[in-house]
């Protein structure tokens, strides 16, 4: 493709430079270059991103660049003056302007190749249908006997159909109208585009787009040149010479892309400093130059993914971005989810994601690692509330089925006694009496074992009435100081049971004459201290009471502190989150 | 004596209704809930409604919310609550500032017919029922050494009958002993404790169970 290019090239500027007359062979080296650089930026694009179609196009804009050249051959003494030939020759001379067709297809349509709205595809059809039309207006139109390049040397135009020279002259404006408009129509689509893209598109097709819309401005402004009078040769040259401003503009884009390989490098650096999730997602959408991007990591099962705060992350993304997976050893270690724009180079993904694969995995690891401890803490808060609702239920069932039978049982043994003292039977209602006392401690045992187990009070009246009726109860004198503040059910149940046997073990170890019991509700945690003034020196990890109940206070996500220097007593501090 | 019923244990109902009737007493009614009991207060106009703390729908404290309820709409009727656990809280909860007519017993106390029906009578008659287990507690509770430790033996057990709730006759029927005896201890116990109450008797509950939840 490339030889036939160099070619095509080649043999049309051989063409122009031979016939044409006030044609320099700097016109012509520039000529060449202009189809040339289409050609190979073209072939350059097609083989590095095959996804897109705008190397075929350039390099078809490549090949209707030299079709203008080899109209150039029209009225040169020695080409075709007659003949299918010469119809070719002017046909080219006419349909040069297919070249500006297709780069305008090819600008609007970058990066992709492909037109992203029906606004665009219609705009792109009009601009064909012009330049056609146009061409067709050239071909039919263009009487030698008018050309001020030949006068009476240019062979006759068989494809003359329009003698009229004031009818020729109308088409002509039409025509030359008709471009005007295209080429101001392409100007507000580009803008359009402009405006409607994220910013890493915008950054990846500014150069590009910036070349469009020079042309662009430069053709709307040559064609009003040429209406106030100006020279149409260097208009045209005007035009041409800022042609080769667009595969440049193209080579630049592909540069800028080079750039942003390069920025890759600075992501390792980047990632050598930090190796939180947080850190390299930061650090990615700087490489990408896309400030929204996403990192999701897969957890447990391919479905659920999670992102670089630990966040469950909703795949598929919204519309305008789109992910691509990093894997390892066959296995996805990561996705991103980004702007599409960045579809139109995954080599710089992939590359970005290759650099920092290994820190993503750690990542990756970190993140599944958060998430199963948050998991683990979870399921033990878990475990602890199921403990604490089968201890209510238990009390509950206790009291609602063994207390109330046991009760209406010692109803129905006074009504027998009753029965028995009436029927004058003193050892039956002796027995009876028995019974009766029997059952009296059968009910208060059970009623104190039901109270072990979950008193009723906790979860009717809160923390400060169960602390309350718990000190009457105490062998020692215990102060209160409870604020009445509720807090969540099983927060409170675990600072009652973290009272019951830090009391539990001052009355069996302690030697005090006095224990406080004091709760505090402050800054979103419920602080308890338990103080004796006992003789101290107690150790915290003798008793298997007080440490399971740091297991049970940090499942709950608080804390449990033990002081007990010899001969000053002992505190106990559990703190306990209470929002 | 007209009485009403409320427990959601249908057996225990009956039983209670069973040996209140041989005492003497009439039961005009029962009821398995709080709402139920209500109605039933509203239609029989009872002397006194014996209501269980504990009932559905939440098992919690329905039968003290009842009480506050009966109590704001027909102050007339007693009530005598009836708990399987004795907690202060629950009898702060019930007397408030007018103890008037209101008592809170154990569960177990209807077995002990003679005062059990006791209890219902001095309710009826607007007097003040206290449970005996919840006074001994808070009297025998540890605490450090103060006034209370100043009281003879004596005087403990007509402060403790005083906080159960009984008049000074009352305490002369329980204790066997002369009003001006009884009269004697009484001024005693309060001026030691320092605990300035009346001669009205519903306010002393009040003072005397402050003193020994207080101290």
């Amino acid at each position: 493709m490339a030889a036939l290019g160099a070619l095509v090239g080649v043999v049309a500027e051989y063409l122009a430079v031979a016939g044409l007359y006030e044609y320099s062979p700097v016109d012509a080296i520039r000529d060449v270059a202009v189809g040339w650089s289409f050609i190979g930026a073209g072939l350059i694009a097609w083989r590095r991103r095959p996804g897109s179609r705008i190397g075929p196009l350039m390099v078809v804009v490549g090949f209707t660049w030299f079709i203008g050249n080899l109209g150039s051959a029209y009225g040169v003494p020695g080409y075709p003056s007659d003949g299918p030939a010469l119809l070719l020759v002017i046909a080219a001379a006419s349909f040069g302007g297919l070249q500006r067709a297709f780069q305008t297809l090819m600008i609007v349509s970058y990066p992709s190749g492909r037109l992203a709205d029906r606004l665009e595809k219609v705009f792109v059809a009009v601009v064909f249908a012009v330049i056609v039309g146009s061409g067709f207006v050239q071909l039919i139109a263009t009487n030698p006997e008018a050309l001020t390049f030949c006068p009476g040397q240019c062979p006759p135009n068989p494809a003359l159909l329009v003698a009229d020279p004031a009818l020729a002259e109308a088409l002509f404006a039409a025509a030359s109208a008709g471009e005007l408009l295209v080429s101001l129509g392409l100007l507000g689509v580009l803008v359009r585009r402009w405006l409607r893209s994220s910013r890493s598109a915008r950054r990846m097709l500014a150069p590009v787009w910036f070349a469009g819309f020079v042309t662009g401005a430069a053709f709307v402004g040559v064609q009003l040149g040429i209406w106030a009078g100006l020279d149409p040769f260097f208009a045209s040259n005007v035009i041409q010479g800022l042609q080769i401003a667009i595969p440049f503009a193209f080579l630049v884009g592909l540069l800028r892309t080079r750039l942003a390989y390069a920025a890759v490098g600075d992501l390792v650096v980047a990632l050598s400093r930090s190796r939180a999730p947080r850190d390299i997602r930061d650090a990615l959408a700087r490489t990408l130059g896309d400030p929204g991007l996403a990192l999701g990591f897969p957890i447990g099962s391919a479905e659920t993914y999670l992102d670089a705060d630990g966040r469950p992350l909703i795949l598929p993304p919204p519309a305008d971005r789109t992910t691509t997976e990093l894997r390892r050893d066959g296995e996805t270690v990561a996705v991103l989810v980004h702007d599409r724009a960045l579809d139109e180079d995954p080599g710089l993904v992939e590359a970005a994601g290759a650099a920092a694969l290994f820190a993503i995995d750690n990542a990756r690891l970190q993140v599944e690692l958060r998430s199963q401890l948050e998991e683990v803490r979870a399921s033990r808060s878990r475990i602890v509330e199921a403990g604490d609702a089968e201890r209510r239920k238990v009390e509950r069932d206790l009291h609602d089925g063994a207390q109330q039978r046991l009760a209406t049982l010692a109803l129905a043994l006074r009504l027998a006694r009753d029965r028995a003292g009436r029927a004058d039977d003193p050892e039956l209602s002796r027995l009876l009496d028995d019974a009766s006392n029997e059952l009296n401690t059968a009910l208060q045992e059970l009623r104190e074992l039901a109270r072990g187990i979950h008193p009723a009070i906790l979860t009717e009246e809160g923390l400060a009435a169960a602390v309350e009726s718990l000190a009457t109860r105490s062998p020692i004198p215990v102060r209160v100081d409870v604020a009445a503040d509720r807090c969540p059910t099983a927060v409170e149940a675990t600072a009652y049971f973290v009272v019951c046997e830090a009391l539990a073990n001052v009355f069996k170890h302690a030697s005090a004459s006095e224990v406080t019991v004091q709760a505090r509700r402050q800054d979103g945690e419920l602080r308890i201290e338990v103080t004796d003034d006992g003789r101290g020196g107690a150790d915290p990890s003798a008793g298997s009471g007080l440490r399971g109940l740091a297991d049970r206070v940090s499942a709950s996500g608080g804390s449990l502190r033990f002081e007990s220097p010899s001969g000053r007593g002992t505190v106990v501090i559990a703190r306990l989150p209470c929002a | 004596m007209r009485l009403i019923l409320a427990d959601d244990s249908v057996l225990f109902r009956e039983g209670m209704a069973l040996v209140l009737e041989q005492a003497g007493l009439e039961v005009v009614g029962q009821a398995g809930d709080a709402t139920g009991l209500l109605a039933l207060a509203g239609q029989e106009r009872p002397d006194v409604a014996i209501v269980d703390i504990r009932m559905p729908p939440d098992h919690s404290t329905e039968g003290l919310v009842a009480a506050r309820e009966l109590r704001r709409t027909q102050p007339a009727i007693g009530i005598l609550i009836l708990s399987q656990y004795v907690e202060t809280r629950h009898v702060v909860g019930l007397l408030g500032d007018a103890p008037e007519g209101l008592g809170y017993l154990l569960k177990d106390r209807v077995a002990d017919v003679g005062q059990f029906t006791e209890a219902v009578r001095r309710v009826a008659a607007g007097g003040t029922v206290i449970e005996p287990e919840l006074v001994a507690q808070l009297l025998g509770r540890p605490r450090r050494r103060g006034p209370l430790d100043e009281l003879t033996p004596r005087e403990r057990e007509v402060l403790a009958l005083m906080a159960e709730g009984l008049s000074n006759q009352a305490i002369c029927d329980r204790l066997v002993l002369s009003p001006k005896t009884i009269e004697a201890h009484v001024r005693g116990v309060l001026g030691k404790l320092a605990i300035e109450a009346g001669p009205d008797h519903h306010r002393r509950v009040l003072a005397v169970l402050a003193y020994l939840r207080g101290s």
